[in-house]
């Protein structure tokens, strides 16, 4: 139970976030968990997952960059990065904020970002460890305020289940800060010229040269960091002491005086070395950090900006191979198995065993492939593209450089890449479900108006038809030859009635499946009208029908088979609302490169929110006299014709008296055709 | 030529149209026989007992198409009317070009079926010798002198416009076909708009209303029709 109340809550979670919907809880409890480079990092994410989930709170997960981040192995480096990766995944924000110690970082950002919880573990260390370093848990405890606060013991988190983090990709696991010469020769030579600089002012009778030295350690701190300096102020108390302090040229001192002097140059060369090193460590973690911001924000917002599958998938690749220098494919699930749906540079086949490891990183949501614990025999790195809800797709990444594929900084960039990427995947996977499930809806309120108009618009002739034939047959003696003809006669409307609602079903049906392909050809508009005039002169036998075309109309280039059901349609409909005895007008004159075709009514035109809507499939116009409604097709057809044949058509009212009007432009071609000369 | 009733092949496939046509066609003076399908038609047209055949296009099995394109190539002049359904004008045109002599489309009219049989019989006997003069409505065609009078005035044709009115002439009644016209009037299959054009004009000069023309008319999709004098 617990693990599905929990299951529910991560796809919750995550279908908001896909959302962008901002949790009613946002102003309640906000808990923050600290993320550290210790094992049990991930574990403590997960519990505070459960722990929010419990509170309804928002939460977020928060590492703090400090100079010793720096120093961080590589495997500490991946704890991280994965616990935050996993923050994500989770449904929590994932932050880093660089500070001079955990504890300011976390406080400041607590308080400013109004936390009311925070979640920290604390590491089983040695007393000296403690008050050399202090204890970040007892640190923030001390400065929480009303904050509370929550321990964890380090023990515990390792304790709880979770995924082992590995990087099995990773080149090397040694620390960052490795033994670099030129830094240590860069030391060595500023305290040289430190040391001639002393020399030349000793010569001019200046002895307190202590500062000179001075001045070297601290460029050596602030340009080369740490290590070098230290090692710079080795040197120049060395070097001090044998060079300037009497007896000259030894490295004993006899003037106890000197001896006071050299040790506090010393202590001070130590603490301003470690105060430049730590200042410049600072500024190189936050230089970095911008430059992987940038990248990430650019990205992201290049994504945010793609719409379909195809694009995103393109622009994925192609950042991943721009930022990783590597070659890449992407695949997608289809159908069953899976399949490369993107690649840079443009790639859409795999061979036999990269094909394996990449159903293998589907089936099992970890890295497989080159460099990797499983198939490590294959050309390509496979790794999982994973949100909240699982994997959505897989990268394949290969090049041509002997070794690791990925050095860990890399690892780590395509890490927070390939999540950004798998949500926006994810984003239009779900925008896709919507509009699935949209047009489903539409499909069935569809249905159902066709449904109710078949029904209808089927059975009414029909009863009809039986009804008069039936009588005929049963009653023809009785009947007197009037009596026979409007029977008669009432079968014949009918089922002219009839079939032209079945043929309006067949054109929509024809125009809904893609089926209607307009054959283009040179067309006299005047003959089109006329042909339809005479299919129309059934239905329009109440009417006064007047044409007034231009006599220099260019030829059009229509279908004028569809043309001519597209006229059929307006007449009929015309016909339908104005009333018996009425006049309706047909008139065309070239307007620019325009013909424009109106036909107007003497009925009672179209109400004003009506004029879009009659060109919708089953609209019909609420007549006070029901008894001539028609199927609610025949302008939508007529859209789907004109529209196919490149015109417009438009419905609107007349602006002289009372009546619909219905305006259809068609373009003029470019050419006229022109018999060759005889 | 026999004398006695003109006999009518049906060939449809569905028993209500045979019904209905066997019923009318029989008030009309037409004796009707029946076949349900493309192999017993056949059977029957080798008999050579019929003086018309109105068949179905859409025939199981050997398709209408086929039974056209057979006859005509056994050299049979038998008038033949197809029955089609209202989207295939590609159809239609298919059948017409294989050398049917026209169409009506389903659902029809009893009284547009009976035009097309008198019209396609008439056409038949026709075939023995022109009549000198035509004459439909108000306008009058001098085959011989080709002179051509609409309300008793002489009209002046260009040679192609008289060339074109001609041929309609000489299948008045009978629907034909763009591919047709061009042919026997441009001596060549180009542009349709050209027939359009030309179809115009000469509407302009012997309808009495163009924007509603009566004498011809145009079937869309198909081709043209010159009304038969009654």
């Amino acid at each position: 139970m617990r693990r599905t109340a929990q299951r529910v809550d991560e796809q919750m979670v995550s279908y908001m976030r896909a959302h962008a919907i901002q949790g009613p809880w946002e102003a309640g409890e906000r808990v923050l968990v600290c993320v550290n480079e210790r094992p049990g990092a991930s574990a403590l994410v997960r519990y505070t997952r459960r722990l929010a989930d419990r509170l309804h709170a928002a939460w977020t997960a928060i590492h703090v960059e400090t100079p010793r981040t720096r120093e961080l192995s590589e495997t500490e480096r991946d704890r991280v990065a994965a616990a935050l990766r996993v923050a994500e995944r989770l449904g929590g924000q994932a932050v880093s904020v660089p500070a001079s110690s955990v504890a300011d970082g976390v406080i400041d950002y607590a308080h400013a970002n109004n936390f009311t919880h925070i979640v920290t573990s604390t590491a089983q260390r040695n007393w000296w460890s403690e008050l050399l370093r202090g204890s970040a848990a007892h640190e923030i405890i001390r400065r929480a305020g009303d904050i509370s606060v929550h321990v964890v013991p380090e023990q515990l988190t390792r304790a709880m289940k979770g995924p082992a983090q590995r990087a099995p990709y990773s080149s090397n696991d040694g620390r960052s800060s490795t033994w670099d010469s030129k830094s240590y020769a860069g030391s060595l030579g500023m305290v040289i010229a430190a040391l001639l600089i002393g020399l030349l002012l000793q010569r001019f009778g200046i002895t307190n040269v202590a500062l000179v030295f001075l001045t070297a350690v601290l460029t050596c701190a602030i340009t080369y960091g740490l290590w070098p300096s230290l090692f710079a102020c080795l040197v120049a108390t060395l070097a001090y002491n044998f060079f300037f302090l009497p007896p000259l040229y030894t490295f004993t001192i006899a003037d106890p005086e000197n001896v006071v002097a050299l040790f506090f140059f010393t202590v001070v060369a130590l603490i301003a070395s470690y105060l430049s090193a730590r200042v410049r460590a600072q500024a190189l973690t936050a230089r970095e950090r911008a430059a992987t911001t940038e990248n990430l924000y650019l990205f992201s917002r290049k994504l945010a900006g793609v719409f379909t599958l195809d694009d995103l998938l393109w622009a994925a690749a192609f950042q991943f191979a721009q930022m990783l220098k590597v070659r890449v494919v992407i695949l997608l699930p289809e159908g069953s198995s899976i399949a490369v749906r993107a690649g840079y540079p443009p790639e859409d086949t795999l061979d036999e065993a990269d094909l394996a490891a990449a159903k293998w990183v589907w089936q099992h949501s970890t890295p497989a492939g080159r460099g990797a614990d499983t198939l490590p025999g294959a050309k390509r790195l496979f790794l999982p593209m994973r949100t909240g809800r699982g994997t959505v797709g897989i990268v394949g990444l290969d090049c041509d450089r002997p070794g690791a594929l990925l050095t860990p900084d890399q690892r780590r960039l395509f890490d927070a890449l390939s999540d950004q990427a798998a949500l926006a995947i994810e984003r239009i996977n779900l925008s896709e479900d919507i509009d699935r499930a949209r047009i489903a809806a539409e499909t069935e309120r569809l249905r159902s108006a066709l449904l109710t108009s078949i029904s209808h618009d089927l059975r009414t002739p029909l009863a009809s038809i039986l009804g008069s034939a039936t009588s005929l047959s049963s009653q023809w003696g009785n009947l007197d030859e009037r009596a026979r003809e409007e029977l008669t006669g009432t079968i014949q409307e009918e089922a002219e009635r009839l079939n032209r609602f079945i043929a309006n079903l067949l054109d929509m049906t024809r125009l809904e499946s893609g089926a209607i392909e307009p054959r283009l050809d040179f067309v006299d508009l005047g003959d089109v009208v006329g042909s339809a005039i005479r299919r129309a002169s059934g239905v329009l036998a109440c009417h006064q029908i007047q044409i007034n075309l231009a006599a220099d109309l260019p030829m059009l280039r229509l279908d004028p088979v569809l043309f001519e059901q597209v006229l059929f349609n307006v007449l009929d409909n015309a016909a339908k609302y104005a009333p018996p005895g009425t006049k309706i007008e047909l008139r065309a004159r070239q307007d620019g490169d325009l013909v424009r075709l109106e036909i107007e009514d003497e009925g009672d035109g179209i109400p004003a929110n009506d004029l879009e809507r009659i060109f919708d499939k089953f609209y019909r116009v609420q007549a006070m006299d029901r008894k001539r409604a028609g199927t609610g097709l025949g302008l939508a057809i007529c859209r789907g014709f004109v529209e196919a044949m490149g015109g417009t058509i438009r419905a609107g009212n007349r602006s002289d008296k009372r009546g619909a009007l219905i305006s259809i432009t068609l373009p003029v071609p470019a050419e006229q055709p022109r018999e060759r000369a005889a | 030529m026999t004398s006695g009733p003109q006999r009518v092949l049906v060939v449809d496939d569905e028993p209500p149209i045979r019904r209905f046509l066997r019923t009318s066609l029989s008030s009309q003076g037409y004796q009707v026989i029946e076949a349900e399908d493309g192999p017993s038609a056949r059977e029957i047209l080798r008999q050579n007992t019929a003086d018309v055949l109105v068949l179905d296009l859409g025939l199981p099995g050997l398709d209408g198409f086929e039974i056209i394109k057979q006859l005509r190539d056994s050299g049979s002049t038998l008038p033949i009317i197809v029955l089609s359904s209202r989207t295939d004008e590609a159809g239609k045109v298919r059948a017409l070009d294989l050398g049917a002599d026209d169409y009506v489309t389903k659902p029809f009219g009893m009284d547009e079926l009976l035009a097309r049989l008198r019209a396609a019989l008439r056409h038949r006997l026709q075939q023995q010798g022109e009549r000198p003069i035509f004459r439909v409505d108000h306008l009058a065609v001098d085959l011989v002198r080709r002179v051509v009078t609409v309300q008793e005035r002489e009209v002046k044709l260009t040679p192609r416009e008289y060339d074109l009115l001609r041929t309609l002439v000489a299948h008045a009644g009978k629907v034909l076909t763009h591919r047709f016209l061009l042919r026997e009037v441009w001596g060549s299959e180009t542009d349709v708009a050209y027939l359009r054009i030309y179809v115009r004009t000469l509407r302009q000069k012997i309808e009495a209303d163009p924007d509603r023309p009566q004498l011809i008319t145009t079937e869309q999709g198909v081709g043209y029709r010159l009304k038969a004098p009654d």
